[in-house]
């Protein structure tokens, strides 16, 4: 089983080796899984829910005749499942969420939670057909997790306050817009380059009448010192109760401890992930590639924000410093040089952007989850709850 | 309802014109008001129907909170208690469920337990089936569909035993045959193991003959369709039939299982036998009746008591411990560990005056503890004072300053112990005004911020940006009227301060029962919060969120 292969209990799961070819009724689900009708928008794929809806697939189309038998397939499946989306987003470059430990969180709900549900039914067909219903309606939790969210964080928005909302994420956008009903307030949201994210966050809001203001990612600390509170969502909420988001949560959350301002953030329960991350190294980020529709947007006033200077990938050969990586990444210890390593670039300088970064605890005040709200001490002890 | 209302009112109008103060009488106060909505609700028989009381409950809670926002200590104790309905209703029904819907046929040793509409459970594992001729059949998994057929064809009356109500114990594991001395005491332990076991500790399956002598005579255990035991006794030739005081008795039942007794039995001769039965409470008194082969009269003293009225009880016997852990001085709780929160020689500041404090510092006097305090005296209400005057009664050395000087004695003092009117969820303090300046003195030098309180003042209400938690006390303690001069002085003189869960190190607490600790750090209130509250009783109100911000 390649599961055993995970170097240390603090890093996911990682891939045997990099040339494994994914398996291909995974890959082929994933792939159906993704093409629309099903996810138009690739920044709306909850990779957690992807991971639990592969799962239940792998569960459907299974031979197996015992819960053993099963739940070492899932297992295995798990590394299959990465593999194969590592593969699906290196095809399909311009849709790279920001990284795959999701994955993980979303695989080992999965696997623990169902398979457990079931065990003291006697027929086994009865057991993966009940395993595969409760599989795809965890999936689809996501959506009434953000409601319960949303109400949670209205007692915190109040008239006349300012908000600095960092990043995209559903669930700020749907606690706004309910806020929106009940009180006046501004957002102001950073313009996150090179993805754009908070210019797709913006629009989204002013649609709902809400008054918001893009700002650069150069000018968080300036307007630091006017919002009340900042608001951020998550890719992952890791076991001490930190958060791996969009790169420049970190530097953000920076500023807004310096100000004293309250960091809230807005994260769904499958998102929490037996994951210790020390540094920024351990959360395995990928490097962002331009996505080149999100630019469209800004490009009729070329004055005020500069569109983001197309990024080009040279065929390289993939880094070897980190195992199992298919994605070339330009590692601050590598030599600049010649080496030919560091294969993105700007205006030919070699170019490092990465796509996630880790927020440890201290910066973080309050997790609203649908598991109510969360000190960051409190998230190891729901974790547990979960997983077991 | 209306007694209840006018409770609420005279409440919130004694609070406001402040003839009740303090987190204290306010919360014993409003321990009585929802005692009282549960003393006059009714709790139908049979059947569970605690979520019009909590509905009751939540809306005077409601009230009472909107009227009265800065009192968190109403919304915590108006939580705990439903915390309290909704765990003895778990309660409640769980036994309900277990002794209604199943009935137990047994044979030594195991137990096949079918419930009315067929069979769901999975432990089959039982041997025995009675049939209606009295014999036995062993139970395996071809001939179980038969027999649950067999069962469910009979008539209504008897729901599913062919028995009309009953399972025995068996001999030989076969029939009853005689009951002789020597498995009397098996008996009796598997009683004590078994039946105590699954029944949750409920310990009136015991009788009191039971427990007290361990080698009474059982002579026969039963069990009616609803689960209600009986056991018939054999002591010095007569037979004893106890039953609870307040269980069920089914006439039927007694009639027909003494009937069936005599039958059965051959190897005792009953007809000169006659049965007595008495209830627990009177088991000196025993109750002549008449014998076995007539008819049977129940006496007046064993009502017809529901197994669930109980759950009324239950929670009285809860609010009035969770009345005692409010008596935070009375309980052994807050002192458990007092040597190791203060040594001798220490130089403590606190501030103003808070009972809890004060019952702590002469805890710490009467453990012989030597330290010495030093008070600043809170200015307007200068309560300080008395502080000090009480502590220096005591023998304690104590120096009183005034708030400017805080932080220019803060470098002497060893650490600060405080009180609070309230703590929130994120394990910041609502504190008297002023708190918040000491403590942030007291984290510049490095000074341990310790906060003395009961665990009811722990709130799950999380501080919010616009929270209005602090009224506006009489300015004439600041700047009397008689001596302002301008219109344009405004003079404010605000009740609490919000201290940030940062700048406090301890909280030394009465919840040694619930947590196995007393003293918390702020990161770990969530737990304890857990412990207290339940979820769904977090948000009391919603409309509280449009009225906060039309202010």
């Amino acid at each position: 089983m390649t599961s055993t292969e995970s170097s240390s209990p603090s890093t996911p799961q990682s891939s045997s080796s990099p040339t494994t070819t994914p398996n291909p009724s995974i890959l082929a689900h994933l792939t159906h899984l993704l093409s629309p009708p099903h996810s138009p928008d690739p920044h709306d794929l909850s990779l957690a829910a992807l991971a639990i809806n592969l799962l239940a697939h792998v569960v459907e189309t299974s031979h197996s005749s015992t819960i053993m038998e099963l739940t070492s397939e899932l297992n295995s499946a798990t590394c299959q499942i990465e593999i194969a989306v590592r593969h699906y987003f290196e095809k399909n470059p311009h849709e790279t969420p920001l990284s795959l430990i999701a994955l993980q969180s979303g695989c080992e709900l999965f696997i623990r939670s169902v398979t457990r549900q079931f065990l003291e039914l006697r027929d086994f067909d009865v057991i993966k057909e009940k395993m595969t219903k409760r599989g795809h309606s965890l999936a689809r939790l996501s959506e009434t997790s953000r409601k319960t969210i949303s109400k949670q964080l209205q007692r915190f928005v109040t008239h006349d306050c300012s908000i600095l909302v960092f990043g995209y994420s559903r669930a700020i956008i749907e606690a706004l817009v309910l806020a929106a009903k009940h009180a006046r307030f501004q957002v102001f949201v950073p313009q996150c380059y090179p993805s754009n994210l908070g210019t797709k966050t913006a629009k989204l809001l002013l649609e709902a009448n809400i008054p918001t203001r893009v700002i650069t990612d150069a000018s968080i600390a300036h307007y630091m010192s006017k919002v009340h509170f900042m608001l951020t969502g998550a890719e992952s909420v890791v076991e001490n109760g930190g958060i791996i988001n969009t790169v420049g949560t970190y530097q953000a959350t920076i500023v807004a401890q310096l100000y004293k301002k309250p960091v809230y953030v807005l994260a769904e329960s499958f998102k929490f992930v037996r994951f210790y991350p020390l540094n920024q190294d351990d959360i395995d980020s990928m490097e962002y590639i331009n996505r080149v529709d999100g630019v469209e947007t800004m490009s009729k006033n070329k004055h005020e924000i500069p569109t983001p200077t197309p990024v080009e990938r040279s065929s390289g050969k993939a880094s070897t410093t980190r195992k199992g990586e298919t994605f070339p990444h330009a590692h601050s210890g590598k030599s600049v040089s010649g080496d030919n390593t560091n294969t993105i670039t700007v205006d030919n300088l070699p170019l490092s952007q990465p796509n996630a970064d880790f927020t440890p605890p201290q910066y973080i005040t309050l997790l609203f989850t649908d598991l109510g709200i969360l000190t960051p001490s409190g998230i190891s002890d729901e974790l547990i709850k979960l997983y077991t | 309802m209306d007694k209840i209302d006018d409770l609420i009112d005279t409440f919130i109008t004694d609070i406001k014109r402040g003839r009740i103060q303090g987190s204290f009488k306010i919360a014993l106060t409003t321990t009585q008001i929802i005692r009282e909505i549960i003393v006059q609700y009714k709790f139908e028989q049979n059947l569970p129907n605690t979520q019009n009381l909590i509905n009751l409950i939540r809306n005077a809670g409601n009230k009472l909170i909107e009227s009265l926002p800065n009192m968190l200590v109403i919304g915590n104790i108006v939580r705990r208690i439903l915390f309290i309905i909704r765990e003895e209703h778990v309660n409640a029904v769980m036994k309900i469920n277990r002794k209604r819907n199943n009935i137990f046929i047994e044979g030594l040793g195991s137990v096949v337990l079918f419930s009315k509409n067929g069979y769901e459970s999975s432990k089959y594992d039982g041997k025995f089936y009675i049939n209606h001729h009295g014999e036995c059949c062993n139970v395996t998994d071809s001939n179980i569909d038969t027999i649950i057929k067999t069962i469910h064809t009979k008539n209504e009356d008897t729901a599913v035993h062919p028995f009309r109500g009953g399972y025995y114990y068996f001999s030989n594991q076969h029939k009853i045959m005689e009951l002789s001395s020597s498995l009397i005491p098996k008996l009796i332990e598997y009683n004590q193991t078994e039946y105590t076991s699954r029944l949750d500790s409920s310990k009136r399956v015991m009788s009191p003959l039971l427990e007290a002598t361990q080698d009474d005579r059982v002579f026969l255990k039963m069990v009616d369709v609803d689960g209600q035991f009986y056991t018939l006794y054999e002591i010095n030739e007569r037979f004893y039939y106890v039953v609870e005081e307040h269980d069920r008795l089914h006439r039927h039942f007694v009639k027909d299982s003494l009937k069936w007794i005599k039958k059965e039995i051959t190897s005792f001769d009953f007809s000169n036998q006659q049965i007595f039965y008495m209830t627990q409470k009177q088991t000196d008194t025993v109750y002549h009746e008449k014998n076995l082969s007539s008819n049977f009269s129940l006496t007046e003293d064993v009502k017809d008591y529901s197994i669930y009225t109980n759950i009324r009880d239950e929670i009285f016997h809860e609010i009035k411990n969770l009345v005692d852990e409010l008596n935070v001085e009375e309980g052994d709780d807050l002192i458990a560990n007092l040597d190791q929160h203060i040594h001798t020689n220490e130089i403590i500041l606190t501030v103003g005056s808070s009972n809890t404090v004060k019952y702590y510092l002469e805890q710490a006097h009467a453990k012989k503890i030597q330290f010495e305090a030093i008070v600043a005296e809170h200015a307007p209400e200068h309560d300080g004072m008395e502080m000090a005057e009480h502590l220096g009664q005591l023998g304690i050395p104590t120096t009183l300053i005034s708030d400017a000087a805080i932080y220019s004695v803060m470098s002497r003092v060893h650490k600060v112990l405080i009180g609070t009117h309230a703590i929130l969820a994120n394990g910041g303090l609502l504190a008297p005004a002023g708190t918040h300046m000491l403590a942030l003195a007291a984290k510049k030098h490095s000074i341990p911020v310790v906060v003395c309180s009961g665990i009811y003042k722990l709130s799950p209400t999380h501080p919010t940006e616009n929270m209005k938690y602090s009224t506006l006390l009489n300015p004439s303690s600041v700047l009397k009227f008689s001596e302002v001069y301008h219109r344009n002085i405004h003079v404010y003189n605000p009740s609490f301060d919000y201290v940030p869960p940062e700048l406090v190190d301890l909280f030394i607490t009465n919840s040694v029962s619930k947590m196995g600790a007393n003293a918390l750090a702020p990161s770990y209130l969530y737990r304890v919060l857990a412990e207290l509250y339940d979820p769904e009783d977090y948000w009391l109100s919603s409309s509280s969120i449009k009225k906060q911000n039309d202010k």
